[in-house]
């Protein structure tokens, strides 16, 4: 048997404004079409997409990368409540590995922009999934594309 | 639960990454040890100004410094990225790539309905 490795826990919160309406900008995350537009980083590679926009109902993604590796995220909502708020839990799969599980609560709140969106993820980590190598390999790619962003944002926190 | 990592921690270890100029000294120092001068130097920045960006660095537990003699030396901190870290920075790079769409997906509805 592999060793048990313990999990490990976080949370992080991502604030976002918007030049929308909160209606709109939860439109965007209760859309299949928009959903999908917005939040597909690999459009090519997505092999299959569903969303069931309801309490207790399902979003699944699933990718298959160029190497052959299967990614798959599965999304359970518990709470929707209109222009406000969504309440999910989600895990990312790769090759049939849970790497990590999450509870999010996004809520929208009316800005002097349009929208301020409040992103909170408690996110638990489970059995180091990947070895070393594969893990400086990945920090590396995160800090040049973590780079890229901060300087499109600027000095945004 | 069997271990947290502190909030505040991986804030500070995301502030020291958020600049360009510490970005290039961690790079520099992945392939090894450095003095500060080893550091500024490529940089072209004044020893003054090298010393305080490797300060948040060690403040961000990303490098640990040593001192022999008068010399100052620079490694990276070899625990830096533990695996949850390393996840959670790929993670929240990604869900802030999502989110730039999601401006670029309602600034564009918004030119449909004008």
């Amino acid at each position: 048997m592999t060793k048990h490795i313990p999990s490990t826990h976080t949370d992080f919160v991502i604030e976002r404004e918007f030049a929308a309406t909160p209606e709109a900008v939860f439109q965007a995350w209760a859309d299949p079409e928009a959903k999908r537009a917005w939040s597909d980083c690999h459009p090519e590679h997505t092999t299959e997409y569903r969303l069931d926009f309801r309490p207790h109902g399902h979003e699944s993604h699933r990718v298959v990368y160029p190497d052959g590796k299967v990614q798959d995220i599965e999304k359970v909502f518990f709470d929707i409540a209109t222009g406000r708020r969504i309440v999910f839990a989600y895990d990312i799969r790769l090759d049939g590995r849970s790497l990590s599980v999450s509870l999010v609560t996004v809520e929208f709140f009316a800005s002097q922009r349009g929208t301020r969106m409040v992103y909170t993820e408690q996110l638990a980590y489970l059995d180091g999934h990947e070895d070393r190598a594969q893990r400086l390999r990945g920090t590396e790619e995160s800090l040049d594309r973590l780079g890229l962003l901060i300087s499109q944002n600027g000095e945004a926190s | 639960m069997r271990s947290v990592v502190d909030p505040a921690r991986l804030d500070r270890m995301f502030f020291a990454l958020a600049d360009e100029n510490r970005r290039a000294m961690l790079e520099r120092l992945s392939a090894g040890q450095a003095s500060v001068s080893e550091l500024a130097d490529p940089l072209h920045i004044a020893l003054p100004s090298a010393v305080k960006h490797l300060a948040v660095l060690e403040q961000g537990g990303l490098v640990r410094s040593q001192k022999s003699g008068r010399v100052r030396t620079y490694q990276v901190e070899p625990g830096a990225f533990e695996a949850m870290e390393s996840w959670v920075a790929r993670h929240k790079t990604m869900l802030n790539a999502q989110f730039d769409a999601l401006d670029a997906y309602l600034t564009g509805q918004k030119g449909k309905r004008a």
